[in-house]
């Protein structure tokens, strides 16, 4: 029993977008490629690929079958990628995929998949689960080669069973997703035993808590991105000693000791430690008298800014503890919560002064382009602050060329120093993956990218002493 | 009577009506947008467009607003954005949750605040009254929120005989209707006590006590009608505030009803969605009024002369 703590929108991979919904689908379906920590794809039904040239992959696909027992073959993939293009799926998320000109099978085992112009994050996007070549035809495709298929779909439960076509055969019989919506219920059904493992979904006030109850609360480094978001137009906002100013004026450290437990990484940067492109430039580290004097150089009298934050109880909080901070060197903040809808809604619009929001499952540092590059202000990209800088914006365009990757690494690594100076957005930390489980359910590892694939691992021991 | 129902049915329409167009507004004028949500980050701009398009978001409020009044008409509710499935299905998945908690909760409110409203009234500064306002005063200071939570803490984690959360069984209604029913009984009993202590000083009450009949006898069969009909009109209020949803009680308990899919609609800022529950909600609220107010004329005579 899994507790979510929203309910899936759909469950076809190529539709669904929502945490719950891939939470799930994550272990009903594999792609050719699965994601790694590091940023780099690791193989899944692809077994190994190969790039003659920069616009041509050929991928050689490892036997499996699908949960209809029909093996997964080229055509398959071929199908897959091909229902991308039609209508049905105008929602589909084929981000990084628009570069796709050509898929074919070159034998029942290889695929061979062309691109218009050479793209560095093509490769990222072939975690697309592949589905069954009739099946992908349909619009609410529910086969897959994942080691459990879709079994009961219930009004707020979902119901996996162990597929029989699965190498190796996944240790438990079944999983049950059940929707608990309120934090508290969803730590008290924890308690209780109604509820086995739940990842991400507990407050870290509730943590000691489960603890002493008999659970097991493990975390992993995760690669989450929680940043805070500065509207660059904004004319108080745009000199960039302000900003620095603001940077420094957060005590971070005190922030995920005393909120989030101690959960967190102090981040520097989109990517951690672990990724390749992790470039280890000057933590903004917490120093108020420099605020102070940052912005005493800056002048112009008292800085009024609001800051839009989700509701989210722990969010919120974290909203006020950094308004507060901010205020002990001056800038007087207006700490606005919103719901995910209006907070979204107003930071695509551009209508705020700071935002706090995180980057979830980023995995490849092209993401810089949409968050940097001049043109990518929306709707078009998420460069939300209106950041424009002519050496980013020329930095970001060469990386996104198929050269090697310590040529990407040093260009990202120039776009990282110019982030510390400029501070277009103050990094905050990298939020940790927790996961609370019964002490029954052994051989879970937490992903440090966040998914809960390795519950094909996971066994569940059942005390001789059980009552009956 | 029978006039009066039709008339009241007649009037229930531009109540719906209104009630539709406010929230539709107000809706569309939050920011927020149904797609964005949708789609989350990342999506290209060609995919939303696509997409707004394929779902008729590109037409403008009131024209939407409109269509989905025509489709209404004819008994269609239209699509809901998020889950693609026709809003009349999503609402007929999650009625019967709502009914059967609003029955549940009316159920616990009535077997507490009879007994209650009438133990306090006979006996107005007695022991019995105290605890009735001891309680009463409990159960308002006592927001759902946190009742549900200490609830579930003592009758699902201390002493494991109900379930935590979710709709699975009869014993999963208890708990909810608990926290849902103790909330009205706080109202119900105090409204129920002041009527009551009013209608037993009327004459009739007066004449059966001097024709030799018990407090209680005189009490159930002469005050107890007379008191009904204010304390019908809270009741109705109250429930129809159920039927609307629970919206807490129904998150708290991962409760399947319509209050948590309102919720969740507005979230995604799926109009439709929206626009389907408001009219469920708005025509329970105003059915429960009207059969309060019909309820009302059949107890009390004097109403219906009147009607």
């Amino acid at each position: 029993m899994v507790g979510l703590d929203a309910t899936p929108n759909s469950l076809d991979p190529r539709t669904a977008s929502d945490a719950s919904a891939v939470a799930i689908l994550d272990l009903v379906h594999r792609g050719l490629t699965r994601p790694g920590a590091d940023g780099d794809p690791l193989p899944d039904l692809a077994e190994s690929w190969a790039t003659p040239d920069p616009v041509t992959y050929r991928f050689r696909l490892s036997p499996a079958r699908f949960q209809d027992g029909s093996p997964v073959t080229a055509d398959d993939v071929v199908a897959t990628y091909a229902s991308l293009a039609r209508p049905a799926f105008q929602a589909a998320r084929r981000d990084g995929l628009e570069l796709v000109s050509d898929v074919v099978a070159e034998d029942a085992r290889v695929v061979r998949i062309t691109l218009r112009e050479p793209s560095a994050t093509f490769l990222g996007a072939t975690r697309l689960a592949v589905l069954p070549a009739g099946c992908a035809q349909q619009p609410d495709c529910r086969i897959g080669a994942g080691p459990f298929r879709l079994d009961r779909v219930e009004l707020d439960a979902v119901d996996i069973a162990a597929a029989p076509t699965a190498e190796p055969a996944p240790a438990l019989p079944g999983i049950r997703f059940v929707i608990s919506t309120d934090s508290v219920a969803r730590a008290l059904g924890l308690a209780r035993g109604s509820i086995d493992l739940v990842q991400n979904a507990v407050e870290p006030d509730l943590l000691p808590w489960l603890e002493g109850a008999g659970l097991d609360v493990l975390s992993t480094p995760g690669s989450t991105f929680h940043y805070l978001g500065i509207n660059l137009r904004r004319p108080e906002l745009a000199d960039r000693r302000v900003r620095q100013a603001i940077a420094h004026s957060i005590d971070r450290a005190a922030i995920v000791r005393w909120l989030l437990g101690g959960r967190a990484r102090l981040a520097n940067g989109l990517f951690p430690p672990e990724h390749w492109s992790h470039a280890d430039v000057a933590d903004l580290a917490y120093d108020p008298a420099r605020a102070r004097a940052l912005l005493a150089e800056v002048g112009g009298g008292a800085i009024r800014v609001s800051l839009k934050t989700s509701s989210v109880e722990l969010r919120r909080r974290i909203g006020e503890v950094i308004g507060a901070m901010l205020g002990e060197v001056g800038i007087a903040v207006d700490v606005r919560p919103l719901e995910w809808a209006s907070l979204y809604g107003d930071v695509r619009r551009g209508a705020f002064d700071l935002f706090a929001l995180a980057w979830f499952g980023v995995q490849e540092p092209d993401h810089y382009f949409t968050m940097l590059h001049s043109t990518m202000q929306p709707p078009r990209g998420s460069n939300r602050g209106g950041f424009a800088d002519a050496e980013v914006d020329a930095l970001t365009v060469a990386a996104r060329a198929p050269i090697p990757r310590a040529e990407r690494r040093a260009l990202y690594g120039r776009v990282a120093e110019v982030v510390d100076r400029d501070v277009p957005y103050v990094p905050l930390w990298w939020s940790d993956n927790v996961v609370v489980k019964s002490r029954r359910l052994t051989g879970f590892v937490p992903s440090p990218v966040g998914d809960l694939r390795s519950l094909a691992a996971t066994r569940w021991i059942t005390p001789t002493s059980e009552r009956s | 009577m029978l006039r009066y129902a039709a008339l009241r049915l007649v009037l229930a329409v531009p109540t719906l009506a209104g009630v539709l167009l406010l929230v539709s507004l107000l809706l569309q004028l939050v920011p927020g947008d149904p797609v964005d949500v949708m789609l989350g980050e990342g999506a290209a701009t060609v995919d939303r467009e696509q997409l707004r398009h394929a779902m008729g978001l590109d037409r403008p409020a009131w024209r939407q607003l409109a269509d989905f009044v025509a489709g209404a008409a004819h008994g269609d509710l239209g699509r809901s954005i998020a889950a693609g499935e026709p809003v009349a299905t999503l609402l007929a998945q999650r009625y019967p949750a709502t009914l059967e908690l609003t029955g549940a909760a009316l159920l616990v409110a009535l077997l507490i605040a009879l007994p209650l409203g009438c133990a306090a009234a006979i006996r107005p500064g007695s022991p019995a009254d105290r605890t009735s306002l001891v309680l009463a005063t409990l159960e308002t200071a006592l927001p759902t929120f946190c009742l549900g939570p200490l609830l579930i803490l003592v009758f699902a984690v201390e002493l494991p005989w109900l379930p935590v959360s979710g709709r699975d069984g009869a014993s999963s209604v208890v708990l909810p209707a608990l926290t849902l029913g103790f909330g009205m009984s706080a109202v119900l009993a105090r409204q129920l006590r002041v009527a009551l202590a009013a209608a037993l000083r009327l004459d009739c009450v007066r004449t059966a006590r001097a024709k030799g009949a018990r407090p209680w006898r005189a009490m159930l069969l002469h005050a107890l009608p007379n008191a009904a009909t204010a304390t019908t009109t809270v009741l109705g209020l109250q429930l129809g505030g159920l039927l609307a949803g629970a919206v807490v009680t129904e998150t708290i308990f991962a409760w399947p009803g319509i209050g948590r899919l309102l919720v969740q609609a507005i979230g995604a800022r799926d109009y439709p969605l929206v626009q389907g529950c408001v009219l469920a909600v708005a025509s329970s609220y105003v059915a429960v009024n009207l059969l309060t107010d019909l309820l009302q004329a059949l107890v009390d005579p004097r109403l219906r002369e009147r009607a």
